[in-house]
């Protein structure tokens, strides 16, 4: 603790260690309508800290994830949003700290790492579907080899996460003819062919013209009134008030200011937060 | 079989509708017990004589060292390229040597190396057969052309690719065999033709070993007093066969990569 400043009274100090603690310790309490969050933990952070070469790009991540949230990550652009979650499946390697998943912690194990991925969906801000592969093989491709699943039954499964991004009939078509907005929702739905446990968002919409944003952003919400575990990275202000449980507010690789969606847009604690949203809000 | 040597062969052998089918493996696994010409070319059976190798020539010696060489220096060459740009440092370490040597080495050292300084190296009376010991450098020698070749389509690749395959929990050979190599040889059809024609085209050196290929039997043939006068008829005709068969394989080369073309953006 600093030394405590002599201009404030003694009140004052008790109430910012209260808050402190608070911010820190205590996850927000979720309000009633948004029960479903259970208290297994899915993903564990500790500690998390990461450098490219002499930048350091996380500094101290603490965070947890339980089943069923949905955490929406914002922020300026070289905040460490983006690495942050790339780092939960190893996309990215963390140097110091601890990340564990679902109860396997990432280290340089590769079957564990492999094991986390096969429980991780994740979906990119450029899709990264497979060019040289029909949407349906896009698809199949992770069920039949990485899943052992039978033919009929990773066509079935495709077709079935096909019908629910509502695109069953381009099934044949490769991802190159199809829109941004329908490769998107392609690109969930190959990720929730493997049936993953997590959903991670990179964000999804960003490279999307304005009207195609929508589409991909229905699919998110009706996968988050299904009780998936997201984290989704996004500037989609509107997505994070409706959907979101909480929301991570990140700046210069730490995260700022944590909190439930309507307490971090009504009343953003720090000025940095504050300053992030008027700019993106009133432009 | 990996995933990557599947790869290959699905890119140059079966339609891409055979993907992820067995059908796919089944056309590989009977062109590959296709071995009758094998019997057609040693002889000794059904009353056949047999032919030593040594007595191989024309035509048929040119094809077989070609399609020997091709077919080799292609996987050979894919797992090179690779090695070359695997993280671990050792593997990345031979293929650089590996393919800096052969690189830098010219075909006529090879194949005379093999068949007059590598007998003097082996013990006394071992002897392997001198159209072998051509094949195996002509592989070699072509497969470092092709994994730079391939190399340069394993580059063009965009990370993205890497990320989606490694997300959905595929492994390094699964990957490689189902998302990069098939995308990556795709871009690299012209460099693997031009390399393909090139191997045929140098065939045409083993004739300074003793083996007479097409090229090799016309040169002799035109040294006989039989034949006086008619050397720039089996030249131009020799021009004339090389020339078919090389345009034969761009021409597929272009075949194929109208069939392989998905239209896609390189996303």
């Amino acid at each position: 603790m600093p030394a405590t400043p002599t201009s404030l009274s003694p009140e004052a100090v008790t109430e910012s260690i209260d808050s402190m603690l608070k911010a820190t310790t205590t996850p927000p309490s979720p309000p009633a309508s948004r029960l479903t969050v259970s208290a297994q933990v899915m993903i564990q952070m500790i500690d998390v800290n990461k450098w490219y070469g002499q930048f350091h790009v996380l500094k101290d991540i603490n965070l947890t994830v339980r089943k069923g949230e949905r955490i929406v990550i914002c922020g300026p652009s070289g905040s460490g949003k983006s690495t942050l979650i790339r780092c939960i499946n190893r996309l990215e390697e963390h140097q110091r700290g601890r990340i564990i998943v679902d109860g396997t912690e990432l280290t340089n194990n590769l079957k564990h790492i492999e094991h986390v991925r096969r429980e991780i969906g994740m979906v990119f801000q450029h899709f990264n579907l497979f060019p040289h592969l029909k949407v349906l093989d896009n698809c199949m491709l992770a069920p039949i080899w990485v899943r052992k699943l039978p033919r009929a039954q990773a066509e079935e499964m495709a077709m079935h996460y096909l019908k629910r991004v509502k695109i069953p009939e381009q099934a044949q078509k490769y991802p190159g003819q199809l829109s941004g907005g329908q490769q998107q929702r392609v690109a969930i739905a190959r990720s929730l062919c493997m049936n993953p446990r997590i959903m991670l968002f990179d964000e999804p919409t960003s490279a999307l013209d304005p009207e195609m944003i929508k589409e991909v952003l229905d699919t998110m919400v009706g996968l988050a009134e299904e009780g998936m575990t997201m984290l989704c990275v996004t500037h989609e202000m509107g997505f994070a008030r409706t959907v979101a449980n909480r929301v991570i507010f990140m700046d210069g690789g730490e995260i700022m200011e944590e909190n439930e969606p309507t307490e971090f847009f009504n009343n953003p604690r720090s000025e940095r937060t504050k300053l992030f949203l008027s700019q993106i809000l009133h432009h | 079989m990996s995933p990557c040597c599947w790869a290959s062969c699905r890119l140059f052998f079966c339609s891409s509708e055979h993907f992820l089918t067995s059908a796919g493996w089944a056309s590989i696994c009977c062109r590959s017990t296709r071995c009758w010409w094998y019997f057609l070319l040693v002889g000794d059976v059904f009353g056949l004589p047999q032919v030593e190798t040594s007595r191989w020539g024309g035509l048929m010696l040119t094809l077989v060292i070609s399609i020997v060489g091709m077919a080799a220096a292609f996987p050979l060459g894919i797992l090179l390229a690779l090695g070359r740009r695997s993280q671990l440092p050792i593997i990345r370490a031979v293929c650089v040597v590996f393919i800096e040597f052969w690189r830098g080495i010219p075909l006529i050292t090879v194949l005379f190396m093999s068949s007059v300084m590598l007998p003097l190296f082996l013990p006394e009376g071992m002897n392997f057969n001198k159209l072998l010991r051509a094949l195996i450098g002509v592989a070699l020698f072509e497969a470092a052309y092709m994994a730079e070749v391939v190399r340069g389509g394993l580059q063009a690749i965009p990370k993205g690719q890497y990320e989606a395959a490694a997300a959905l929990g595929l492994g390094y050979w699964r990957m490689m065999g189902l998302i990069i190599l098939p995308q990556a040889l795709k871009l690299v059809i012209p460099g693997i033709v031009n390399t393909f024609i090139a191997l045929f085209k140098d065939t045409t050196l083993v004739i300074i070993i003793g083996l007479f290929d097409l090229l090799g039997s016309i040169h002799s043939a035109a040294t006989d007093p039989k034949w006086l006068g008619y050397a720039t008829e089996g030249y131009v005709f020799a021009a004339l066969v090389f020339w078919m068969f090389c345009f034969a394989m761009s021409r597929y080369s272009q075949a194929l990569e109208r069939r392989l073309d998905t239209g896609h953006s390189k996303r």
